[in-house]
């Protein structure tokens, strides 16, 4: 077990940068997750930690040791691909014993390591079957076996779970999240889902078009994003945004354009807030306007679409010809489309960006 | 079933039998031509029924074609042509679908030209090179130059294969620390099975039928298929006896198709279909 560092790192394949200075340190036995939507570059980081793909400039580490240079059998890594990669000729037992073999490990030790593995996972009635004989999340779990048997330095993942059934896929993630805390071997684990990222990791990395655009934990990425980016990818539903002209009047701001206003406090604001300023709500902040007591409102729109949730609705309203937001409502609300709608937002719930730069301006 | 799927089942297999039938009635044809009594009396012609059926053709056929001998050099070539051909084709294919080489492209693309260009054009500076090596006449000649010909459909063919397997079996297994003899040994070989298997067959039945090569170089260690020649004369040919034994000569080809076929067309269709 050991930590992992990735320092400047950048990869070129040709004239595209997949990845541009990346910089991260993973400390040993933490759980990092790098999400981000296709392209982002997060496949790329993993696969240079792996020793799939050569770095173009920078340094990873793995320990203390610089494993730029290393072949990816000698850097005391486990990877579970995204479709498993089994040997597909070869049972359970031999899936598991391979990497063990190659490195002429005791045929008594392998034994020990692979039923252990296989107990851990629950697959040991599986060990004679080959891979055509088994269910997604059973290749999965031997997936997973044929990791932990070579007990590494650190776990990589690359979106084990995106081949799964979404509720099967609720179910391996918290089995996946147990294991790696019993076993306390440093992992990398690549998603592009941010649900997944939200609920396995001790820190997420979110990462946009080669760049890392934040790195934090779960609490801070969610109530703290650093950019318009991450605002909008973590959270689902996603964040909805417009554009406001903030007009001070003595101590609060109004923030208005069109048909919407909005009064608010700027203490939670990070300096001073610009003449033009980008507001975004999460939808679970956003609620139908009844009273008031803790909103900020009301703003007044159409209802344009209705989704049942179950326990609750979500509800879209437009305001105005451009601006559009997501509204959070009680399941039993006869809420139709075309209807007038009233919403506010929580006190202190209020996303503010510079729309030139996108970065965080503070939360109100 | 609704009357357009009837309509289409109908087709398809009208199709379908139809060519069958244009396979199988030449086959049909030269076994029946077979049975004819040999002699200048009786040619065999078309499709017609013999008078008799004369089955010790099959008997003379086999003394006068020498077949005996012919046979042991037909299963001789093969014996080491098959091995070697596929051999060499899993290691080069798997080179080029897996390995990137400087001149790899070029290397390739080399390889495709001995598909493309024609025995025939090159026979004559060949016959100067056999003689010259001193294997007119051999078993060797015709090994060499069929292992040299059919290796180029075989890296052809296995490059195929190997590139249809996923990339991640190759990562994980570098990751396994297997190097690439392993990975290709116990990996890349088992995965692409029906591939291989399909191509043993098929080189096993080009080297059983090949007939030019043996007839430019050999003369007393014939093959089978060349032996068949022995029953042309200068002005006539005896239909019956030629038919009798190209029977006996397609019987060993069929046999092995008939044990390999399910894996046969496993490896033809590999890759039609995503699995």
């Amino acid at each position: 077990m050991a930590d992992v560092t990735y320092r400047s790192v950048r990869k070129e394949f040709g004239e595209v940068v997949a990845l541009a200075d990346f910089s991260l340190q993973i400390p040993d036995g933490e759980f990092v997750v790098l999400v981000g939507p296709s392209g982002s570059g997060k496949t790329t980081a993993l696969r240079l930690l792996a020793g799939l793909e050569a770095i173009s400039q920078g340094e990873i580490r793995v320990g203390e040791r610089l494993v730029n240079r290393v072949a990816p059998q000698d850097r005391d890594i486990a990877m579970v691909f995204q479709d498993y990669a089994l040997y597909p000729q070869m049972t359970v037992y031999d899936n598991l014993a391979f990497g063990l073999k190659m490195r002429k490990i005791p045929k008594a030790e392998i034994k020990q390591r692979v039923e252990r593995a296989a107990d851990l996972l629950d697959i040991g009635e599986l060990l004679e079957r080959k891979p055509r004989a088994l269910s997604g999340g059973q290749r999965q779990r031997v997936a997973l076996g044929r990791a932990l048997v070579r007990e590494p330095a650190a776990f990589l993942m690359d979106e084990p779970l995106s081949n799964l059934d979404a509720k099967l896929r609720v179910q391996t993630r918290s089995e996946i999240k147990q294991l790696q805390r019993q076993v306390g071997t440093t992992t990398v684990y690549v998603t592009h889902d941010q649900v997944e990222a939200m609920t396995m990791g001790d820190r997420v990395a979110v990462m946009n078009e080669g760049l890392l655009e934040q790195v934090g934990d779960t609490r801070t990425v969610y109530e703290h994003p650093a950019n318009v980016f991450v605002a909008g990818f973590i959270g689902s539903p996603g964040m909805t945004f417009t554009t406001l002209d903030a007009t001070r009047n003595g101590g609060p701001v109004t923030l208005s354009r069109g048909q919407m206003s909005l009064v608010v406090d700027p203490v939670g604001a990070t300096g001073v807030i610009p003449s033009e300023v980008m507001i975004g709500i999460r939808p679970e902040h956003a609620h139908v306007w009844r009273d008031g007591s803790g909103l900020m409102g009301p703003v007044e729109g159409t209802v344009t679409f209705v989704e049942m949730l179950g326990r609750e609705a979500l509800l879209g309203v437009s305001v105005g010809d451009d601006q559009r937001f997501t509204v959070f409502a009680d399941a039993d609300a006869r809420t139709t489309i075309g209807d007038r709608l009233s919403f506010g937002v929580e006190r202190g719930r209020l996303y503010l960006f510079d729309p030139e730069t996108q970065n965080a301006l503070g939360v109100v | 079933m609704n009357t357009s799927s009837r309509t289409t089942v109908v087709v398809n297999y009208a199709l379908l039998t139809i060519c069958a039938l244009v396979a199988i009635y030449p086959l049909v044809g030269v076994f029946l031509a077979s049975l004819y009594p040999t002699g200048p009396g009786s040619q065999p012609s078309g499709f017609s029924l013999p008078p008799t059926f004369a089955w010790h053709n099959y008997v003379t056929a086999w003394e006068q074609g020498k077949f005996a001998s012919s046979f042991q050099t037909s299963f001789f070539v093969a014996a080491l042509m098959v091995p070697a051909s596929v051999v060499l084709s899993v290691v080069a294919g798997y080179a080029f679908a897996t390995m990137r080489f400087r001149g790899s492209q070029i290397i390739f693309w080399l390889f495709i030209l001995g598909l493309i260009i024609p025995t025939e054009a090159t026979i004559v500076p060949l016959y100067y090179d056999v003689k010259a090596m001193g294997l007119l006449d051999t078993s060797w000649a015709l090994i060499i130059l069929e292992t040299s010909g059919e290796v180029a459909f075989g890296i052809f063919w296995m490059r195929a294969a190997f590139i249809a397997a996923p990339k991640s079996l190759l990562e994980a297994a570098r990751i396994d620390g297997a190097n690439s003899w392993q990975t290709l040994w116990r990996v890349m070989v088992p995965f692409a099975r029906p591939a291989i298997l399909t191509l043993t067959v098929l080189c096993f039945a080009d080297s059983w039928n090949e007939f030019f090569l043996a007839l430019v170089f050999t003369i007393n260690k014939t093959t089978a298929p060349a032996g068949l020649a022995s029953f042309s004369g200068r002005y006539t040919q005896d239909i019956a006896l030629v038919s009798a034994g190209a029977v006996i000569v397609a019987i060993p080809i069929l046999i092995v198709f008939i044990f390999f076929q399910r894996e046969f067309l496993r490896g033809m269709l590999t890759g039609a279909v995503k699995g």
